[in-house]
């Protein structure tokens, strides 16, 4: 197979079993990758609240080269929010788990004690680690890594889940390689409930691609014509962001910052400063529109604090602004000032608080559904407004998500030019369906 | 272009750490496969930077290197081995996954367009210089 690599791996918890399988290439050409595959792979698999799974699909395109090319998606039935939600993660844990010979991973079962699940091209393995609870992302990324060479451990990919994870919470997210996954409030809590602290990742093998040459050749010409647009681009990201005035945004991503990148990407929107990562234009957009907090000491006291305890910035803000207006009008008998971040923190260390439950938990307690939706709409419209300038954007998005690329792929990469990408990699031609 | 009259020059304060340039090398090599395992050049994440290493020639070093030590570079330590560009048999990065061959940076030399990692990367961290007898021109 071309692309994709056209196997899933299923782990089961409860008794350590591992079996390889092959996916048919209908499920492949139909949904391709991403969320897409992970929810479709879900419904195939039942889950429910009962029988829950964690599910992760890379895309088509994903470690082939293709500009942005790095995204895995990961799938899991919430239960605070009744539903199956799906994240992306970035950086390079999908293109390492297609180098473990994988498009799919299937986590079933629950594990008798604390552990982590460890994954490379020869094998996978359940390992024990009971004196990991309660240990930070950092901390678990750490002894993971620490267990191998230097040289080796470097090169291993983890997802793992901090404190909030471990408990029944709406906001338990998941980190990887250091970077919190925005969106992924309460898919940090399946892993929890399974009792697996991280999944750590390390393959070695190929993507083969269908007509590499002619693949090569798409790829040289669109990062040259890239190269000749890219100020023009960045002028226009920058107008848009402006626009959105964002002053926070500004005081965060100014001075002595690092550009850093997901595998592939041209782009390098994530920033670190000594060694951190900063909250990126989502989750600022979010401390400052929905938290109201003011000065970046504040904000990135609260980063901080989400990448110890493993907590969604996203899930968090919404759960904090429904929080804000609920007291407002009295529903609530919690009290959250806006811009208040102190009391914001002794809400989140205070675990019997009523801001773990989640928004959706909050919204549907309090008859407050509307309100939900007002805040996370809020959140899209701006986010969408970065594509304001791009014909079906909406459309164009989804197809990247399931070729496992960047939305920002769109602002620097012409779409029929992503598009001829996958032909030439997977050798097929992609349908794109309503 | 022959390979001889250049060199490539390496901004390690531009380098993202994207790796596009491992599998752009990857896939010049193997002809059909992306595997930024194979790659002739390994981005190497350090303290406060990425360093994108090319494998050198392939020196034959029993158990110990003689030559490793620390290096102090404005203020930050580190260790010989990430300056190092031999691709010594201490260090399984530069070898080829399956087969364990050492894997040599040959700058692309059977490539008209030239180094393809260069090709990928965007960011600066790596340009092409030539080499002339009297200066040095970047391309
Ligand atoms: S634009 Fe940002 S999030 Fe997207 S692939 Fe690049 S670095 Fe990652
Ligand atoms: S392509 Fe350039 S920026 Fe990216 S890792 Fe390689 S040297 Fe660094
Ligand atoms: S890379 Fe190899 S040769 Fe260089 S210092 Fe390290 S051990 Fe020695
Ligand atoms: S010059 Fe060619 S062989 Fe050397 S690292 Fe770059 S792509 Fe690989």
């Amino acid at each position: 197979m071309f692309g994709w690599q056209g196997k899933a791996l299923r782990v089961n918890l409860s008794n350590g079993f591992v079996e390889e399988e092959l996916i048919s290439e209908n499920l492949l050409e139909n949904y391709v990758g991403g969320c897409r595959l992970a929810k479709e792979v879900a419904r195939l698999e039942e889950v429910s609240a009962e029988k829950n799974k964690l599910i992760f699909a890379s895309g088509a395109l994903t470690g082939t080269g293709v500009p942005t090319g790095a995204f895995c998606s990961v799938a899991g039935y919430v239960s605070l929010q009744e539903d199956i939600l799906c994240a992306p993660l970035l950086l390079r844990f999908g293109p390492e788990l297609k180098c473990c010979g994988y498009d799919v991973l299937i986590i079933e079962g629950k594990a008798p004690e604390w552990c982590y699940l460890f994954i490379t091209d020869e094998e996978a393995k359940v390992i024990p680690v009971a004196e990991m609870e309660g240990y930070t992302p950092a901390e678990i990324e750490e002894v993971i890594r620490s267990s191998f060479s230097k040289w080796y451990g470097n090169d291993i990919r983890i997802i793992s889940i901090g404190k909030e994870g471990e408990q029944p919470s709406g906001l338990g997210g998941l980190v990887t390689d250091g970077l919190l996954v925005n969106y992924s409030g309460g898919l940090g809590n399946v892993f929890g409930e399974k009792r697996l602290k991280a999944i750590a990742v390390r393959g070695t093998l190929d993507i083969k691609l269908a007509k590499a040459a002619v693949f090569q050749k798409i790829i040289t010409d669109a990062i040259k014509d890239f190269r000749e647009k890219r100020n023009k681009l960045f002028e226009t990201v920058h107008t848009v962001f402006a626009r959105l005035e964002l002053p926070l945004s500004r005081e965060i991503h100014h001075g002595e910052i690092e550009k850093k990148a997901c595998l592939a990407c041209p782009i390098a929107c994530l920033h670190q400063r000594e060694g951190k990562f900063l909250p990126n234009f989502t989750v600022t957009f979010c401390f400052s529109e929905l938290l109201e907090i003011e000065n970046m000491e504040d904000a990135l006291t609260l980063y901080d604090l989400c990448e110890k305890r493993g907590i969604d910035p996203v899930a968090l803000s919404v759960t904090g602004r429904m929080l804000i207006e609920l007291a407002k009008v009295g529903k609530a008998d919690v009290t959250l000032t806006p811009g208040d971040t102190k009391q914001l923190v002794a809400l989140i260390e205070d675990e019997s608080s009523l801001l773990h439950k989640g928004g959706f938990w909050l919204a549907q307690h309090y008859q407050s559904e509307t309100l939900l939706q007002d805040i996370t709409k809020k959140i899209d419209t701006t986010r969408e407004e970065i594509f304001a300038q791009i014909e079906e954007a909406g459309k164009k998005k989804a197809v990247l998500e399931a070729l496992g690329l960047c939305p920002y792929a769109l602002l620097a990469f012409p779409y029929d030019v992503i598009i001829k990408a996958f032909e030439a990699a997977t050798g097929k031609a992609l349908e794109v369906k309503e | 272009m022959d390979p001889r009259d250049y060199r490539i020059r390496v901004d390690t304060n531009k380098c993202t750490g994207c790796r596009h340039c491992e599998v752009a090398c990857s896939l010049a090599h193997t002809g059909d496969r992306s595997n930024y395992h194979r790659a002739r050049i390994r981005v190497i994440a350090l303290e406060d930077r990425f360093l994108p290493l090319m494998a050198g020639p392939y020196v034959s070093i029993t158990e110990e290197c003689a030559s490793k030590k620390l290096v102090n570079i404005n203020g930050f330590v580190y260790d010989q081995c990430v300056l190092c560009r031999a691709s010594c048999p201490n260090k399984s990065i530069f070898k080829e996954p399956d087969s364990g061959i050492p894997l040599k940076c040959d700058f692309c030399g059977f490539r008209a367009e030239g180094p393809a990692c260069i090709q990928w990367c965007t960011s600066g961290a790596l340009t092409l210089i030539k080499i002339k007898p009297e200066a040095e021109e970047e391309l």
